[in-house]
């Protein structure tokens, strides 16, 4: 498959601090890839780049099989960017901003442009300085739905959003994503807006990707166990290589495995354990275990500080 | 709707859809020649992955639960026998699943026949109209 | 039109969004400084088209051929306001580091107000042409016409060669030895330039049919011709050449703005986006601001402190070292001021723009 963002050997520094370092990515064309990571991990550098807007120190970016250059106007036709809570156009007011959008982009696509801010309840005739930030984010992403952009690139947009915009900006994106197959990458610390809708995810921490993965091969591939067996576990358990994590809560342990479930299980109750079951587990949780696995530090384990 | 996906569940999110069609099925919340909405309605509708939903699609197709009728659209299929393999394939699904339910009530001292009557039951509970048992 | 991929880059050429985008940010400015430029003129030849003060209107017409009069001087230094004032406007206001996310060309951005505000220049200059016109006819002496002319094309270019060295300081975006270097070479020239003019045609300026009894005409000394050259400081008020050699300044000045023009649109499209956000650069682009706007107000209130007394040299460099510290305190105080009344618009309050 062709790769929509595909990144090699990528470093990029600001005053000599490091934002970025030694960045691998690939973004398969079609996919809807959820970004996470702290303010400062590098999120928006990674974006950015990406657009073409910031140019790396070192190592080759291509986009949609183009490697980008100094001026990247042309990319940034069929490439848009949204971000939440910045300014934004405050001189102008909202059909004027449409207008020149329309302008500006070559498939531009007026009457769904319309529909989106009426959907929106965003009013034409308003300035743009006195829409809510929540309401600029919105319109922001209805320029670039109307735009028809093969790369939809999201920096927190469903910050400052009330549920009943963000579920409903959310489902415009995704209806984008299926009616026209566009590559959408969302860039978020909030994991639960992207666990139902991402299908593929990278977690960005301190400027350097520590995880990339498929959604469906994540959770085939890590599970939880809450047992009741006989302390100390045996020898064999403490050193297998598919345990990842032990809590020993009381006379429950939660043990957290790589690999199928069912050997595992088996084995637990092979070894004497009087319950066996398997607990759910979010993403954020697998995260948490991904990050113990690379030896981050303890402190460095939680997540608001990821 | 009629199922509710949950993507904390460890079960992947398409199977979770597959499960769900099947049970809503099953329940005759949707019938047999019924329009199913499309890949793109059911994900926006329930803001998934459309590409998560489309291999869910696959996947009920390929069991002959769906129909896709060119230029129509996405149908409950009429219930058609399976065909031999794939009858053997699913049949010893089941059978592990059986084995599964055999060792947890193991464990929680279950009986061969405390097991079938505790299966009749919920069968019977389900056909009733009951809720997830 | 729409398709800007693989077209061939012409001079000319604007692509229609640069061109709603600009008007829309900038289009009162631009207006504004027409207005500011026409409207002493209109003033002036408006008020004494009355019968009797037609020797006024001479005046006036021979003022603007000779360059004497002082509101030549204003309008040079609304060019240079005019220049800064574009690019302001714009990355405050106009939020153009927003606008360069998308699919524009940096270069565009820039190649928009290096047109629009040559536009503005010529149109200003007809219209203040027409206006003197209109008074020669009136005065009844066509003989004035080819002075008015030549005079016009010579400002045209010299204000335009203004307006885009101060776009072209903007667009180095906190380059200080580029600003540094185009200021300095843009107030050092047309200082070398006039006192060599004063030098060649100053015996024959004075040596006119003067009444009275004869004078011995000596050579001045160059001190006095270098302190001359100083009281009229530049850049925005250079001594006016007279003559043919107008033509040569005029074409000096064209040269110098497309050299500058091209220097500064390098910067321009070089620039690393994180520049545009680099908080020290930024504030050291507006004290180059500030100083620009003090040398630019130390000239208007040293021509008009001289017109009125007679200081020596030493008074005169001492008079204006305290107007020009003065005035970039005030300005800075003003800009600081007016940026955080409108926070979008000002200075040193915000570092993004």
């Amino acid at each position: 498959m062709t790769q929509a963002i595909s990144m090699r050997g990528v470093t990029k520094s600001f005053r000599g601090q490091q934002a970025l370092v030694g960045i691998d990515w690939s973004v398969p064309t079609g996919c809807i890839y959820g970004l996470i990571g702290a303010n400062g991990s590098g999120k928006t550098t990674l974006l950015r780049l990406a657009l073409g807007l910031l140019w790396p120190d070192q190592g080759e970016i291509s986009v949609l099989g183009q490697t980008l250059g100094n001026e990247n106007a042309e990319v940034r036709q069929i490439v848009q960017y949204v971000a939440s809570g910045r300014p934004f156009a405050v001189g102008f007011r909202v059909k004027e901003w449409i207008r020149y959008a329309s302008l500006l982009y070559a498939e531009w696509d007026g009457s769904l442009c319309n529909k989106l801010l009426v959907a929106l309840e965003i009013n034409p005739q308003q300035h743009i300085s006195d829409l809510s930030s929540g309401l600029q984010t919105s319109l922001q992403l209805a320029v670039a739905i109307a735009a028809h952009p093969r790369v939809l690139l999201l920096d927190e947009p469903t910050n400052g959003l009330d549920v009943v915009v963000k579920r409903q900006v959310l489902q415009f994106i995704i209806d984008m994503a299926a009616k026209w197959d566009t590559t959408i990458v969302m860039a978020t610390h909030t994991i639960e807006d992207i666990e139902r809708m991402a299908d593929t995810v990278g977690i960005l921490y301190r400027g350097r990707f520590i995880f990339q993965s498929e959604l469906d091969a994540i959770k085939a591939h890590i599970h939880r166990l809450r047992v009741v067996i006989p302390q100390p576990l045996p020898q064999f358990l403490q050193h297998d290589p598919r345990i990842l994590q032990v809590h020993h809560q009381g006379h429950i342990t939660q043990v957290t495995v790589e690999g199928r479930l069912e050997p595992m299980a088996a084995a637990f109750r092979d070894a004497g354990a009087v319950l066996v079951e398997p607990v759910d587990m979010d993403l954020t949780e697998i995260f948490r275990v991904f990050l113990e696995k690379e030896g981050y530090s303890r402190e460095a384990l939680r997540w608001d500080a990821l | 709707m009629w199922f509710r996906v949950n993507p904390r569940l460890p079960t992947p999110i398409y199977q979770q859809v597959v499960d769900g069609f099947k049970e809503a099925i099953v329940k005759g919340f949707v019938k047999q020649g019924d329009r199913i909405p499309s890949v793109r309605e059911l994900a926006t509708l329930m803001t998934l992955n459309h590409n998560t939903v489309a291999k869910a699609y696959q996947q009920l197709e390929r069991e002959h639960v769906f129909e896709i009728i060119q230029g129509r659209g996405t149908f409950v299929a009429e219930f058609k026998p399976p065909s031999d393999s794939d009858r053997d394939r699913r049949l010893a699904k089941i059978v592990e699943m059986m084995q599964q339910i055999y060792i947890e009530g193991h464990y929680v001292q279950l009986s061969e026949d405390d097991l079938m009557s505790l299966f009749r039951e919920t069968i019977r509970k389900w056909e009733t109209g009951g809720k997830d048992v | 039109m729409k398709h800007f991929v693989g077209m061939r880059y012409e001079l000319w050429h604007l692509p229609s969004p640069v061109r709603y985008r600009e008007l829309h940010v900038n289009r009162a400015l631009y207006l504004g400084a027409w207005v500011l430029w026409v409207f002493p003129w209109l003033f002036q030849v408006t008020s004494n088209m009355r019968p009797f003060s037609h020797e006024i209107l001479r005046e006036i017409i021979l003022g603007y051929i000779n360059g004497i009069t002082s509101t030549l001087r204003t309008d040079m230094a609304i060019a240079a306001l005019l220049g800064i004032a574009i690019m302001w406007n714009d990355r405050g206001r106009g939020q153009l580091s927003f606008a360069l996310e998308g699919p524009i060309r940096r270069r565009d951005v820039m190649k928009a107000k290096i047109w629009y505000s040559f536009l503005t220049v010529v149109a200003g200059n007809l219209a203040i042409v027409l206006l003197l016109l209109l008074a020669s006819v009136t005065v009844g002496n066509m003989a004035l016409i080819d002075g008015i002319l030549v005079r016009c094309a010579f400002l045209i270019l010299w204000q335009w060669s203004i307006v885009v060295t101060a776009l072209a300081v903007s667009a180095a975006v906190g380059s200080v030895i580029f600003i540094g270097i185009a200021l300095g070479i843009m107030s050092v020239l047309p200082l070398l330039g006039a006192s060599l003019i004063q030098m060649l045609t100053w015996p024959r300026i004075s040596s006119g049919p003067a009444p009275g009894p004869p004078t011995t005409i000596v050579p001045p000394h160059w001190t006095l011709v270098l302190s001359n050259a100083v009281l009229h400081l530049s850049p925005v008020a250079p001594d006016y050449p007279m003559g043919w050699i107008q033509l040569v300044f005029a074409l000096a000045a064209m040269l110098w703005a497309v050299l500058i023009g091209r220097w500064g649109l390098k910067w321009w499209e070089h620039a690393p986006l994180e520049r545009f956000y680099d908080p020290f650069m930024f504030l050291m682009l507006w004290n180059f601001y500030y100083a620009f706007l003090a040398i630019v107000t130390t000239v208007v209130v040293g021509t008009l402190v001289t017109s009125k007394y007679s200081l020596n040299i030493w008074e005169f460099v001492v008079f204006s070292l305290v107007v020009a510290v003065s005035s970039w305190f005030m300005w800075r105080w003003l800009i600081i001021l007016i940026g955080r009344t409108r926070s979008r618009w000002g200075a040193g309050t915000k570092t993004k723009w």
